[in-house]
């Protein structure tokens, strides 16, 4: 076969559609699509690993499997291989959580033609190259981050620690300039250690988490709040938890992370003589959980509202964003990777909402996994 | 730290047949900040067979860190030790010889035997206490214990 | 109140980052025992002192240190080897080791307990902790441990 042949996997159990898309494909001249077929999602898995595919097209309806479930089956037996998503009828929900579940594009079984179908193939297998490309560009990234930091740790602990030194041995035959000097680099020191680990721990946090489960929202907050308490007091902070918080799909650390974050901010960079702190559910919808942590401190101004979670702008305006504290940039990071998102809804004077969603661990999920067990 | 890992609690194996130290080593690990479970074997033996997950002692977890007396009914802490440290699957586990005798003798057989340390019991009260929450202060939170592999 | 040993204890610090040394030198400094703190830089100078070879030849007769800390990751003759020569040897093989480096690896941790390590310490890259954990490592073993007597 030349090499600008495209093979195609066809994984569909009704012969009459199987037909159709022979045909449709047929239609498309130079013989430059060899297409072949598998009426199970198993058959079509064990075909997938046996030799290169360029492009799989997916009944989701599958003597083996169902909906989303067969996408996700499919990527897994196939990582890398460009899925596009056969239809039955014009459910556009369900075509874009396959797109979000990663296929790479979906098509209407009863509006096929030859030209479409070969534009679908070709953007679909063009598209699967370049998001496996991507995934490895930000896991070298990471990966570059993850050691430069741990690198990096070294001689800054050589300089926090000479400068202690220094300043515990010689401060006495230093005027009050040069203890001041000393002082800023002994700060510095511990300035750039933070923002080491703070990238370290970002780095950690893009890489595959562990397994998600199953996590007890509320019992989770409860610790975590437990855990401040001294802070809590100190401040006179008050804070109300929503009764009956969802249980959710993540993994248990790193979603302490978040709220713990959160939380943490909320209560310690709030400046009102009346910390108030309300942690609770916004809306379920589309399986997804919106939670909120809101407090009653000075706010964000709507031009920050999306640079507070970079990085590296944070450093610039040090003395605006002492309020939000550290770390929002890895509780994005967190949440992308728990399939959710974040942003904030403030006004300067009026206190701040932060809302995040994230996947709600429902009865049918476990009974689905089940099943295709 | 092993428990960093896992952020589960230390395990500790006190060997012991005196009832009365048993209760203090217990009182003095008990408040402290890592969080650690105490199993106890009262002779060489019952030790031997915890170790090696016999019999009753089936599930037991696999102690991080062991307490060992020297003067122990039953089989004596010295066997105990050389045949913990001829195990290859216990071999890694510390040992801290924790005996009444000073004599440089015992002390250096018991090094010889590969004990990871030794150390002498105070007699008084108030430094048997202080002395194992210095156990506890060093092993439990300075030292990096090695993990129980998976059988 | 704890007992010392009377005389002082003899340690024998095997490290190549001369930053760390330092920093664990100043540790030591604020230990209320009484030390005596031989540096060397690398295994092969660790092994020449230990075994009384080379530059340290005139070592011949002295008893040999209290106890050695030791890191792993050290040019010319690494960490791993040196602990297995000196258990390996009949004079030094009950002599405490102390394992003291930055890797975390099991494989690490592991080898050394096997090897015969008596402890092993993964340096805290943060310098408060560092140097807490070096003053704790040096009280538990000068004031608390007994330490085997060094008569040949």
């Amino acid at each position: 076969m030349s090499k600008n042949t495209v093979n195609v996997l066809l994984i569909e159990d009704n012969p009459g559609d199987a037909r159709l898309v022979q045909e449709t494909l047929a239609q498309v001249g130079g013989g430059r699509f060899h297409l072949e077929c598998a009426d199970t999602l198993t058959t079509g898995v064990e075909r997938l690993a046996r030799q290169p595919i360029d492009a799989v097209l997916l009944d989701l309806a599958l003597p083996d499997s169902q909906g989303l479930d067969t996408v996700r089956r499919a990527l897994e037996g196939a990582p890398g291989v460009a899925i596009v998503v056969l239809t039955s009828t014009d459910d556009d929900v369900l075509a874009a959580q396959a797109l979000h579940a990663g296929a790479q594009d979906y098509l209407v079984k009863g509006s096929l033609d030859g030209d479409l179908l070969a534009r679908t193939l070709r953007h679909a297998i063009e598209r699967g190259h370049l998001v496996r490309e991507l995934k490895q560009r930000n896991e070298e990234l990471d990966s570059f981050t993850h050691s430069v930091s741990h690198d990096l740790k070294e001689p800054l602990r050589a300089l926090e620690a000479f400068s202690q030194f220094l300043l515990e041995d010689c401060a006495d035959r230093l005027d009050e300039q040069g203890r001041d000097y000393l002082m800023k680099i002994a700060d510095a020191s511990i300035r750039m250690k933070n923002l080491v680990d703070e990238l370290l721990t970002l780095s950690r946090a893009s890489r595959q988490p562990g397994p998600p489960s199953r996590v007890d929202v509320g019992g989770l907050v409860g610790e975590i709040i437990a855990g401040i308490q001294p802070v809590i007091d100190a401040r006179g902070a008050a804070l109300a938890v929503e009764k009956g918080l969802p249980d959710v799909i993540a993994e248990p650390a790193w979603l302490k992370e978040v709220f713990a974050n959160l939380i943490g901010n909320a209560v310690k960079f709030n400046k009102s003589e009346l910390p108030h702190v309300n942690i609770g559910v916004r809306a379920m919808d589309g399986g997804m959980a919106t939670f909120y942590v809101q407090d009653n401190g000075i706010g964000i101004d709507p031009q920050y509202h999306e640079r507070i979670f970079d990085m590296f702008e944070r450093l610039n305006r040090r003395e605006e964003y002492e309020g939000t504290g550290a770390g929002l940039a890895i509780v994005k990071r967190v949440l992308e990777n728990l399939g959710g998102k974040i942003w904030v809804e403030s006004e300067l004077g009026a206190g701040a909402t932060f809302l995040f969603t994230l996947p709600v661990w429902a009865e049918a999920t476990a009974s689905t996994e089940e099943q295709a067990a | 730290m092993a428990s960093r890992q896992q952020g589960r609690p230390i395990e500790i194996l006190l060997v012991e047949d005196n009832p009365g130290d048993i209760r203090l080593t217990q009182e003095a690990l008990r408040d402290n900040k890592v969080r650690n479970n105490m199993a106890v074997a009262r002779d060489g033996a019952e030790a031997l067979a915890l170790l090696r997950r016999e019999g009753q002692y089936a599930d037991s977890p696999r102690p991080d860190l062991i307490l060992l007396d020297l003067n122990l009914p039953k089989i004596d802490g010295r066997e105990v030790l050389r045949r913990i440290k001829d195990d290859k699957k216990l071999r890694p586990i510390p040992v801290v010889i924790l005996t009444t005798s000073r004599d440089e003798q015992d002390v250096l057989k018991a090094y010889g035997l590969h004990a990871n340390c030794y150390v002498a019991k105070p007699v008084e009260l108030e430094q048997f206490m202080e002395v194992v929450r210095s156990i506890e202060g060093f092993w439990l939170t300075v030292v990096t214990l090695p993990e129980a592999k998976a059988a | 109140m704890i007992a010392q040993n009377l005389k002082p204890a003899e340690i024998l610090l095997v490290e190549d980052n001369p930053d760390d040394v330092d920093i664990t030198l100043r540790a030591f400094h604020k230990l209320r025992v009484a030390y005596t703190l031989h540096v060397v830089r690398d295994g092969q100078e660790a092994l020449d002192f230990l075994f009384c070879e080379g530059e340290y030849s005139g070592r011949a007769g002295l008893p040999r240190p209290d106890l050695v800390l030791l890191d792993l990751n050290l040019p010319k003759v690494d960490g791993p080897e040196v602990l297995a020569k000196i258990r390996a040897s009949d004079g030094l093989s009950t002599m405490p080791v102390i394992v003291l480096t930055v890797s975390e690896r099991q494989e690490d941790i592991q080898g050394s307990y096997k090897l015969g390590a008596n402890t092993y310490i993964t340096k805290p890259v943060d310098f408060a902790k560092f140097m807490h954990a070096v003053e704790v490592l040096g009280e538990y073993w000068i004031a608390i441990a007994k330490l085997p007597s060094r008569a040949a």
